[in-house]
């Protein structure tokens, strides 16, 4: 209003056939990208795969590009930029490692055995062959074994088929299926945050959106796949937004605190499903599942087993982006995140806090609920009892470790998976549990929430001022 | 006679800024030494130096002719210095005996030698008299009055060997007393020759060891607790600080509240006391009475170094006044030699035009209208008891009154952020009683909020999402539902060169401004909006000469551009500087409406004060041009 003036932008559009010809190139790449997903995602597992290999390579491309931008001091700012960020959680990651390290060793029987005869060499040598053997499985079942990769490659090139190349690409495959549901639940916990808001009640949200998402699934037949699937994904992001958006109903109305409500809605989803899956839905008497969903309702794989990364991990990367576009550019994300940052200031500006409360808790939910519909359309193609994964409770912690910002809860998701799927290898090889990976992620989190800690440990010297970034993530119990 | 202290070359540099450059400066005993200076002039930074907060990073303190190093605020306390901070260091549900005695060592009730007489005497006229009721010999009487007063005094002093012994801890005080009564037990059994009893006197005496330590402790406390009242009052007595020890803080006006701070530092001996912004939060009388205990404390021989940026209070108050600019000692003189106008060019750099020059106003139209207005504040007793006034446009109404008397509530209602629970608001003729806010910033109101940190600004974001608080969803900075970010930093790279906001960029987080900076932002993006009417809060409180005097211009240029406007300040002087129609707001009624041209600073105080106006219209009977008229 204050400042109509034309602006010289307007004049610099591109002409509308320009805007027109620019539409159809994204067109026609996107359709190339679907048509040439398979190959596409085979790339992407096998660059993850040979991780060392794609960083030199992404040096060199960064090197081409610094040519041009201005040499050898942009390339190091803009390495500077993307590491400064990354020092504490990789930091963080190592630290667990060794903590995690001690932790195998110490509870390692064989060890204690050679210790109390005597055999010091001997213990030593059984401590680290175990826990070499414990990381070992542990980097396979997350990233694959780049020798295998290697060879497979290699004999698929002497035209051996592609069964070895997908085998020995489990690992990668198998960190990107596990991230799924950490992105989207880690997405709603952080939009939650950016509005305020402290959702508990993921895990729930997550069985609500995979109960609808199956029920829809196999219930609703007749139907062609490019109908089905969406209607499904749809039923079970909108059944769980209603469900959380009861939680910033009672905030709003009542100022009912959403820790309370949430964690209460949990209890009355567990009980639920239980007498759902176990009663009136279930299939085969005695296993607490549900019916298969019709094969129009699946989320496609790219490739066949064992590789089971399905499209579900590109809708988590849109929703990704599209929760970034909304809180950064849209005037309900600038909306919400004011009511987050401060309500009295928000009011002031004329904006409706309860109606942000519901909004935000209502995409929280639907988020979650995405998670919980990913895994039923896409992994599971029913639903069981053993949904309570702990991917709703986790994904608090990721939001955390991604500071609230989408590209942050992403990577959080990766490492987070990867660490998940490595584990179960980690536990069928090796024999370590599983519970040794939840004490490394749980270290991860401790040392990232106090990056003091790793601050000290490795004398990095406080951090400057404007890297201090206060992020408000809830407010206390009596606003 | 050297100073009492002395600081010289005190250098203290913070990332990016030299808060302190060489400030060498003498304070000498029984003097008002005032530091005047803008916001970020270094005078906190100084002071908290002083008071160990900071270590200097080079510079000397002298206390009493000897150099110092003050590491911590403990070192300033034992060398005699105290200090008032701007923000008071009270807890509201203790009391004021509790609030002074918190943090110190407690003052212990101690041996009196008079109390020892008074009881044994007493002990001894008692069991006189007793004797004589029970004995027939005048030396059994004699002997029975003094074995009655040296039993008295044993009790006395057991008594103050165990209250003594029960300030150590639990661990140390039960063997010691265990096996004091004990011996002194078996004693008395071997005395009496009742050995066999020793059992049940042991496991007595260890009863009484257990029993008498709570019981010694809540005594001596209770003790220490009424020799710290009594000391208060002899304290407050001294000095002229009347303040009842045994009143909750919470229920305190706010003047109360810094004698309570000030007695604080007496309690602890203090003989310099510092006080940063004392003023700040006072209302003209309460300043005054602040002066008065000032002048009695250095009439007492301490001195008093006074922090402000307010220069009538220190041509008021000081002995000397030095003036910091950026970190340096600008000049030193006294009120005697100098001017106000003569400190302010000091103190900014530049000449200051303090009174901000207005025109006639020339009042149109009526834009805000205010009947019977109701409201209540946050613990529901009623704020507003049926406010009336109006506002037209080109015309300031200035609303003065003492915090709390629902000036708060009232621009809050007006504003839409609190619910009026009766009478109406008309806004340009349309009824918003209780319309959502976004309707009343629609009508084209502007509103400059009291608390500018929590209505005002998201501190955590950017500058530039701060500019477009209220209007971020229209044209141009929306177009559909996407913020054109390209349209925000135009415009808002406009604004903070056109309301010289001092800032790195717009893209800093507003937290990063100075307060001053902070208000040109609200004040920018306010008045950057075509609005009718400019409903201002305290919009100077905290800030610098300068700082004032360009928002004052703002807001009469909007004035004299046919907006109305509301201003709402505690600030007599500066409600007197603006507007054409003053206001006197009282327990939640407009008591008066005065020409602003007529009013006086008397009239106007007393009408804060609640003096009715016709109980005002008998006590100045010779002031007859007075022309206040009935609110």
């Amino acid at each position: 209003m204050a400042d109509r003036q034309t602006l010289p932008e307007q004049s610099q559009r591109p002409a509308a056939w320009g805007r027109w010809i620019r539409l159809a190139l994204w067109a026609a790449i996107l359709v190339g990208a679907v048509l040439l997903s398979k190959w596409l995602v085979l790339i992407l597992l096998i660059a993850i795969g040979l991780w060392p290999l794609s960083l030199v390579t992404g040096l060199v491309i960064l090197a081409l590009i610094s040519i041009r931008r201005g040499g050898w001091t942009w390339m190091k700012g803009w390495l500077a930029a993307r590491i400064r960020g990354l020092t504490v959680p990789a930091l963080s990651v190592l630290t667990a490692l060794i903590v995690g390290a001690v932790v195998i060793i110490a509870t390692d029987q064989a060890v204690y055995k050679a210790l109390g005869e005597g055999l010091f060499g001997e213990a030593i040598k059984l401590a680290l062959a175990n826990l070499g053997r414990a990381y070992g499985a542990l980097y396979e079942g997350a990233l694959g074994s780049p020798v295998k990769i290697m060879q497979a490659l290699g004999k698929w090139s002497q035209g051996e088929g592609l069964k070895p190349v997908l085998s020995a690409l489990r690992g990668p495959s198998d960190s990107l299926v596990q991230s799924v549901p950490y992105i989207f639940a880690g997405l709603a916990v952080a939009l939650g945050f950016r509005a305020g808001l402290f959702n508990i009640g993921a895990e729930g949200q997550i069985g609500i959106g995979w109960l609808a998402a199956v029920l829809v699934g196999f219930s609703v037949s007749g139907l062609p796949a490019a109908v089905h699937l969406p209607l499904a994904i749809v039923a079970g992001a909108v059944a769980a937004g209603v469900w959380a958006g009861i939680a910033g109903f009672l905030k709003a109305r009542t100022g009912a605190h959403e820790v309370i409500t949430t964690i209460m809605l949990n209890y009355v989803v567990f009980r639920l499903s239980d007498w759902l899956l176990c009663g009136p839905l279930e299939h085969t008497q005695g296993t607490c599942r549900t019916k298969e969903i019709l094969p129009s309702a699946y989320l496609p794989r790219f490739l066949d087993h064992p590789v089971t990364v399905h499209w579900g991990f590109v809708l988590s990367l849109i929703a990704a982006a599209l929760v970034g576009w909304f809180l950064f550019r849209t005037i309900w994300g600038f909306e919400l995140r004011t009511v987050g940052a401060n309500p009295s200031a928000a009011r002031y500006g004329g904006m409706s806090v309860a109606k942000n409360f519901v909004l935000a808790m209502f995409l929280s939910g639907c988020l979650a609920g995405l998670a919980g519909a990913a895994q039923g359309l896409g992994i599971t193609h029913n639903i069981a009892l053993g949904f309570r994964a702990g991917y709703g409770f986790d994904s608090i912690a990721l939001a955390l470790l991604g500071k609230s910002h989408p590209t942050g809860v992403v990577g959080a998701s990766l490492l987070f998976g990867m660490l998940r799927a490595g584990a179960s290898r980690m536990q069928s090889v090796a024999g370590i549990p599983t519970e040794i990976v939840q004490i490394v992620q749980s270290l991860v989190i401790i040392f990232i929430a106090a990056p003091a800690i790793i601050r000290s440990l490795f004398r990095l010297g406080a951090p400057k001022r404007e890297e201090i970034e206060v992020t408000v993530f809830s407010r206390g119990w009596g606003a | 006679m050297t100073p009492i202290l002395e600081a010289t070359n005190i250098s203290k540099r913070f990332p990016g800024v030299l808060a302190n450059d060489q400030i060498s400066f003498s304070l000498n005993q029984g003097e008002i030494l005032a530091f005047l200076g803008e916001n970020g002039a270094g005078k906190s930074t100084l002071m908290n130096i002083l008071y160990g907060l900071y270590a200097p990073d080079a510079g000397e303190i002298h206390v009493r002719g000897a150099k110092v190093t003050i590491r911590e605020p403990n070192d300033a306390i034992k060398l005699g210095i105290g200090m008032v901070h701007q923000h008071f260091q009270l807890v509201p549900v203790f009391t004021v005996a509790e609030n002074i005695i918190l943090g110190t060592e407690p003052v212990r009730f101690s041996f009196s030698s008079r109390t020892l007489g008074l009881l044994s005497g007493a002990a001894a006229l008692l069991f006189f008299v007793g004797g004589v009721f029970s004995q027939s010999h005048v030396g059994q009487w004699l002997v029975t009055s003094v074995a009655g007063a040296a039993s008295v005094a044993a009790l006395y002093a057991l008594f103050f060997l165990l209250g003594f012994l029960s300030r150590f801890r639990f661990w140390l005080y039960v063997p010691i007393v265990a096996a004091g009564s004990i011996a002194s037990l078996v004693g008395v059994a071997w005395y009496l020759k009742i050995g066999h009893r020793l059992p049940l006197l042991v496991s007595l005496a260890l009863l009484f060891t257990l029993a008498s330590y709570p019981a010694l402790r809540v005594i001596t406390t209770a003790l220490d607790r009424l020799t710290a009242a009594h000391r208060i009052r002899t304290l407050s007595s001294q000095y002229g600080l009347a303040v009842d020890p045994n009143a909750l803080i919470a229920d305190l006006p706010v003047g109360m509240q810094q004698r309570v701070e000030i007695l604080k530092t007496l309690y602890r001996e203090a003989e310099i006391l510092i006080l940063d912004e004392p003023t700040a939060v006072l209302t003209p009388q309460e300043t005054e009475e602040l002066f008065q205990i000032m002048r009695g404390l250095v009439k007492q021989n301490k001195s008093i170094i006074f922090i402000t940026h307010k220069l009538k209070e220190v041509m008021a108050v000081a002995d000397r006044i030095i003036v910091l600019r950026n970190g340096r000692v600008m000049g030193e003189t006294t009120p005697a030699q100098t001017s106000e106008a003569e400190l302010a060019e000091m103190m900014v750099g530049r000449e200051v035009a303090l009174v901000v020059e207005k025109g006639p106003a020339s009042p149109g139209e009526v834009v805000l209208e205010v009947t019977g207005l109701m409201a209540e504040d946050q613990r529901h007793h009623p704020a507003l008891r049926g406010v009336d006034l109006f506002v037209r446009a080109g015309e300031v109404l200035g609303v003065a009154g003492v915090q709390g008397n629902g000036q708060t509530e009232l621009v809050e209602v007006l504003t839409g952020l609190r619910p009026a629970t009766g009478g109406t608001v008309r806004i340009l003729g349309q009824d918003v009683t209780n319309a959502p806010p976004r309707r009343i910033i629609e009508l084209g109101v502007a509103h400059i909020p009291e608390d500018r940190q929590r209505d005002g600004l998201i501190l955590s974001f950017p500058i530039y999402d701060n500019l477009v608080l209220c209007n971020y969803y229209q044209p141009p900075f929306a177009r559909g539902p996407l913020i054109q970010f390209d349209r925000v930093y135009q415009f808002s790279e406009r604004v903070v060169r056109e309301f010289d906001v001092r800032t790195p960029s717009i893209f800093v987080p507003s937290q990063s401004l100075s307060g001053g900076n902070q208000q040109k932002v609200i004040v920018a993006r306010e008045l950057s909006r075509p609005i009718k009417l400019l409903i201002a809060a305290q919009p100077t409180r905290g800030l610098d000469v300068g700082s004032i005097e360009y928002i004052h211009r703002r807001l009469l240029q909007k004035r004299d551009e046919g907006v109305a406007v509301l201003l709402v300040s505690v600030e007599l002087d500066e409600i007197m500087a603006l507007s054409d129609r003053i206001a006197v707001m009282y327990e939640g009624q407009i008591v008066a409406t005065v020409d602003a041209d007529l009013a006086t600073r008397e009239q106007l105080g007393l009408l804060m004060a609640g003096v009715r106006p016709e109980e005002k219209a008998q006590m100045q009977t010779a002031d007859t041009k007075g022309g206040a008229t009935l609110g």
